[in-house]
């Protein structure tokens, strides 16, 4: 030990005198380093932004909410409480005798109360500011005086604004800022909602006022403050949640449970409740993220791997030397261990700094995804793991070269041309992995909090990048091998590539695993926006919806677009709602549904393998529910209708049991032959009662049952009516019946879009909806959340280029004697330099193909695009494969253009 | 055969090594013919191998000019010198400088295939030379599967594969042993008198120098001596 002022002052010499070298290998560190820490700190930032501040997340101290399920009559609330909404244009909300009866609780128990309505449609409501194109919102309607209990809504515009004084008239609006951006709104500002009444903007708000991740919709849509008490009359909106604030003191726990008591089935989340479905949820988050961070760092270590072996390999004849004037084969791997510790203290120390500075960046990304104000904090847990994985890390992957550099043979120095690195000694490689994997292992553990697990990752990771290098070794080999086609440049970079095998192998690895990450998340966004196009496109039949609210309004909308030019035609379907009240005259329809899950779950029984019904109980969230009375109840309760006689009806379908009817049929109809109508058992001949919504009954046989002949896509979009399951004659319907929904498919010149929805502006009860717009909006929200797996992907391959540079450099380090050669016999600059390119070139071109080919089996895998492969988005995958062709090359530029200036005295020296 | 091929004339090279200037070249000039084997001899650092350098066009002269073939080179760019050294000059040097990941054969086909006015197959070119020198029988073995004295063979054919009117020997048998450098010496001589190749080389090895036709002697950068 008394050597070690000499080790250090060696170590620090070694690398000040390899400066460019030394940069690369503390860049590599710091990338990974820089990874962990901006990923571990943006974790804990979010988990904190969810764990404080819990009474104003959820508004109060207590808040209830419409049932997800009320809209499908499924769960066990009161129905009384609760109007159920029908189609998907009605949300379900509270009824006022649900309302009364819950202000009444919060007034027995000296507890406030105020109602809100956070989910009415989305799509009703679009505003609309000088014929501008349309956006989706989501409307807030809220009692601003009241709302919310706790904390302020951050005012954007008027600077420490309320809502209490902004929204003061029935014409107020509040918008978010993003929306402001959007439409290009500012204060005083005029809007239209979908109707002719103009509202004015009072105010704007950050985004983050209404989005949480419990609250998805306002993450992903702009939103808008209305006044509850004047917009449901206006707007015929009725609150679906409800808010209570305890006085000072009281139990928030015991109050949730007497409202649970008191009004069964109706969700209910108190602070508490909150408080533990955030913490796991910010837990698993930053575990997730922290996971990703070392992804990144792996890819480092790879780099730190190629450097140290060249750090060593480069200095054989030193070692040599210092051999024979007789130093110990395990003070050199010392000497060199502690280079690595150094080089691993400084690499982490920059990563940390570096990995500070781009949280701010991550930080804008991910308020954009959460739409959630973060704030920004040190946390010395996030900089003492970035430098202990750094300094670790490095030793890991540094040290078996050290290990190497102690079995230099002093010979070397009598013959320095072939001073070649020896091996480390299998069994030591082994033993020594092994230990340095458990290491890792050990930390992965400290981060998940589970042995198991941690060692698990480490271990299989081992076992999987070393089946993976094995694997582009094998190819590296037989590139180098392949027929060059007479091009010597060409012969000579395969050369070159399989010279050095192992290092060209890992490089290729660090490479293809940036280039898959990347690959992966973009295909993914990509197909899924074109298949959500494609489906669009075949389900819909036209570019632009029109939703009529009642039968007069369809006649005025058929007649509004009979006036239009560039509409090229016009379909329109017309659904009707009933309930199944009664099969063949038996009445109770609980003991029949559930016979009916009953045969469901045998059904399951029978076809799964384990001969065991699968659980069928989800939760939701907001309690649980049963999937098969789910479907059961979709059927009964609403059972949609469309009239034979209707010109648009579905004419596809083909009869498999019974016969088909005519609209002159006597009270008959035809069921659409799915699983639910098996477990009911309905057959042809059986008699329906249905009740209609007007309460008048009628008893309809079933004629026939059919399929669809025609299979759209993998994904469905409903829109209410192409899908009814039943169809039935004319005369089965009350006299003057109104359909439930009515919407008309209109196929318009696409110039012409804008004009029909700009014609439709002024038309109350109507509602348009350009598909484009919506197509966009889907685009919109996926690119939204994919953007943070985005960021991580680009730094992993951020990672690789920095690998890539690393490795070049090193290689054209090493050959400085052979560019020399080269330009004595007579290679140009440009020669040497296309020789480089070329070869790294080849690399980047194989990692390219290679990464976004698993990216793109993955996808493939997964299935999104199966019934269309030509939603498969192409065009990004050869972008991919370009691009990593490009940051190779960019890599080598940058790196190889110094080595090939070389001056060709160099041949003339020997060091 | 007695036309000039090499004219150097006033040649001055200046180092500085700290704070002391060290003149490696000083003020030399002389002339060699066509078809000459001529040893460079001087004690170590005294400028041999600049001088070498700065004929092979591998280093910028501070002052003077040498004239090889008729081209004057101490006034060409990087470019130019690139072009000289690959058509008019063949190198040889003591560490022998292989490309270790190319064979032989490939090794020697290299400056052919990256030749600005070809004039040869390369593989043709490169299998004649190497069975001219003995080497047949090796073609496809990798540096480190040959000796000494093999290794520098395959480096005299690869000097030779452009068919250079000089060839550049620095120390050539510098790291050979005797029965290997008496080889290495013939095979020298082989290509002076099979090509009429001018043969210049350096060493520090009288007993190698006076093998060549006339010697120059260099001692702190001047020209002492130059005698048949």
């Amino acid at each position: 030990m008394k050597h070690l002022p000499f080790f250090f002052r060696q170590a620090m010499a070694n690398m000040n005198r390899n400066r460019q070298r030394t940069i690369f290998v503390l860049f590599c560190i710091a990338v990974g380093v820089a990874a962990i820490v901006s990923l571990r700190t943006l974790g804990l930032m979010i988990g904190d932004s969810l764990t404080q501040n819990l009474q104003q997340d959820n508004r109060g101290d207590l808040s209830a909410s419409v049932p997800v399920t009320a809209i499908m009559g499924v769960g066990e609330f009161d129905p009384e409480l609760i109007n159920r909404g029908s189609s998907m244009f009605i949300s379900p909300s509270f009824s006022q005798v649900g309302l009364e009866r819950m202000a009444a609780w919060a007034d027995e128990n000296g507890y406030e109360m105020t109602v809100a309505s956070r989910n009415s449609d989305t799509d009703r409501i679009r505003l609309n500011q000088n014929d501008s194109q349309p956006e989706s919102i989501l409307a807030f309607f809220i009692e601003p005086e009241k709302y919310p209990y706790y904390a302020e809504i951050t005012f954007v515009a008027p600077a420490g604004g309320t809502l209490a004084t902004t929204l003061r008239g029935e014409n107020d609006i509040v918008i978010a800022e993003r929306l402001a951006r959007l439409l290009g709104a500012e204060i005083g500002t005029e809007l239209r909602l979908v109707g002719p009444d103009v509202y004015v903007v009072t105010g704007i708000v950050d985004d983050g006022a209404e989005a949480s991740l419990r609250d998805l919709n306002a993450v992903l849509f702009p939103y808008v403050y209305l006044r509850y008490d004047m917009a449901a009359a206006r707007l015929n909106v009725q609150a679906d949640t409800v808010y209570f604030k305890l006085p000072e003191g009281a139990d928030s726990a015991a109050a949730g449970e007497s409202f649970s008591e008191t009004f069964t089935g109706i969700p209910v989340t108190t602070t508490a409740d909150l408080r533990e479905q955030n913490e796991s949820l910010s837990e698993n988050l930053t575990k997730l993220i922290t996971t990703m961070g070392l992804v990144s760092l792996l890819i480092g270590g790879i780099g730190i791997a190629n450097t140290m072996n060249v750090v060593v390999g480069r200095r054989t004849l030193e070692i040599g030397v210092l051999k024979t004037v007789g130093v110990q084969a395990n003070q050199i791997t010392l000497m060199f261990l502690i280079e690595a510790a150094l080089m691993g203290l400084f690499g982490s120390i920059l990563g940390i700094l570096l990995g500070l500075g781009m949280v701010s960046g991550l930080q804008s990304v991910a308020e954009r995804v959460l739409a959630q104000q973060l704030a920004f904090t040190l946390y010395p847990e996030a900089i003492l793991m970035g430098l202990i994985t750094g300094s670790v890390v490095t030793l890991v992957f540094g040290f078996l070269p050290t290990i190497a550099a102690g079995r230099v043979r002093p010979q070397v120095v009598l013959n320095p041309t072939d001073a070649a690195l020896p091996q480390a000694g299998r069994l030591i490689s082994i033993f020594v992995v092994l230990i340095m994997t458990g290491i890792i292992g050990l930390m992965v553990t400290l981060i998940v909090g589970n042995g198991w697990v941690g060692f698990g990752i480490a271990y299989g990771a081992l076992v999987v990048l070393g089946l993976a290098l094995l694997f582009f070794w094998v190819i590296v080999i037989i590139m180098s091998v392949l027929p060059s086609f007479g091009f010597v440049t060409i012969r000579l970079a395969q050369r070159a590539i399989g010279t050095h095998a192992s290092r060209t192998a890992s490089t290729l690895l660090a490479l293809v695993i940036g280039m898959f990450s990347l690959s992966l998340i973009l295909l993914l966004t990509q197909s899924v926006i074109n298949v959500i196009e494609v489906s669009f496109a075949q389900a819909i039949g036209g570019n632009v919806l029109i939703v009529p609210q009642t039968l007069a309004d369809s006649e005025r909308a058929q007649e509004v677009l009979q006036g239009l030019e560039g509409v090229n035609s016009i379909q329109q379907d017309v659904v009707y709602e009933s309930q199944i009240v009664a099969i063949n005259g038996d009445r109770d329809m609980t003991r029949l549904t559930a016979e009916a899950r009953e045969r469901a779950l045998e059904a399951a029984a029978a076809s799964s393998r384990s001969g065991r019904a699968p659980d069928s109980e989800i939760n939701t969230g907001q309690g649980r529910f049963d999937l098969y009375e789910f479907q059961i109840q979709s059927l009964v309760n609403p059972l949609e209708l469309q009239l034979a006689s209707h010109p648009d009806t579905d004419r596809t379908y083909n009869i498999v049991a019974g016969q088909d009817i005519t609209p002159a049929s006597n009270r008959q109809l035809l069921l659409e032959k799915t699983s639910v109508v098996e477990w009911l058992d309905l057959q042809p001949g059986d008699v329906l009662t249905v009740q209609y919504t007007d309460g008048s009954e009628m008893e309809l046989t079933v004629a026939g049952l059919w399929t669809r002949s025609l299979t759209s896509g993998a994904v469905n979009f409903s829109f209410g009516s192409n899908e009814s399951p039943a169809i039935i004659s004319d005369n089965s319907l009350p006299p003057g019946y109104e359909p439930i929904s009515s919407p008309i498919i209109a196929d318009v010149d696409k110039e012409r879009v804008s004009e029909v929805s700009r014609a439709f502006a002024n038309e109350r009860g109507i509602f348009v909806l350009e598909i484009s717009q919506l197509q966009e909006l889907t685009a919109r929200i996926i690119r939204q959340l994919t953007a943070l797996p985005l960021v991580v992907a680009v730094l992993a391959l951020f990672a690789s280029t920095v690998i890539i540079a690393n490795t070049v450099s090193l290689a054209t380090l090493e050959r400085r004697r052979q560019i020399g050669i080269m330009k004595a016999i007579g290679l140009q600059s440009r020669d040497v330099l296309r020789l480089l390119l070329l070869e790294n070139g080849l690399v980047g071109l194989l990692g390219g193909v290679i990464g976004t080919g698993i990216g793109a089996a993955a996808i493939l895998a997964l299935g999104i695009v199966s019934s269309n492969l030509s939603s498969f988005p192409l065009l990004t995958l050869i972008g991919l494969v370009i691009l990593s062709v490009i940051i190779s090359l960019a890599a080598t530029l940058i790196t190889a253009y110094g080595a090939a200036q070389e001056k060709p005295l160099i041949v003339l020296r020997y060091e | 055969m007695s036309t000039p091929i090499i004219e150097v004339r006033d040649l001055r090279k200046t180092f500085k090594l700290g704070e002391q200037t060290v003149h490696a070249v000083d003020n030399v000039t002389f002339t060699i013919n066509r078809g000459e084997m001529v040893g460079i001899v001087g004690p170590s650092g005294g400028g041999k191998s600049t001088l070498l350098g700065l004929i092979g066009g591998l280093d910028k002269a501070d002052e003077g000019s040498i004239v090889l073939d008729g081209t004057e080179i101490s006034t060409l760019n990087e470019r130019d010198l690139t072009t000289i050294r690959n058509e008019k000059l063949g190198f040889v040097f003591q560490f022998f400088n292989l490309i270790p990941n190319l064979n032989a054969l490939e090794n020697v086909a290299l400056p052919v295939e990256f030749a600005h006015r070809p004039q040869f197959k390369p593989q043709a070119r490169a299998t004649e030379l190497l069975t001219h020198f003995g080497m047949g029988d090796r073609l496809r073995h990798r540096p480190n599967q040959l000796s000494g004295g093999q290794q520098q063979r395959v480096a005299i054919a690869r000097a030779l594969a452009n068919n250079p009117p000089i060839l550049l020997a620095d120390e050539p048998t510098g790291n050979l042993n005797t029965e290997a450098s008496e080889l290495v010496m013939s095979t020298l001589r082989q290509v002076r008198d099979d090509f009429g190749t001018t043969v210049i080389l350096v060493t520090h090895d009288p007993h190698i120098a006076s093998q060549a036709d006339r010697m120059l002697t260099l001692v702190d950068g001047k020209l002492v001596r130059d005698e048949e």
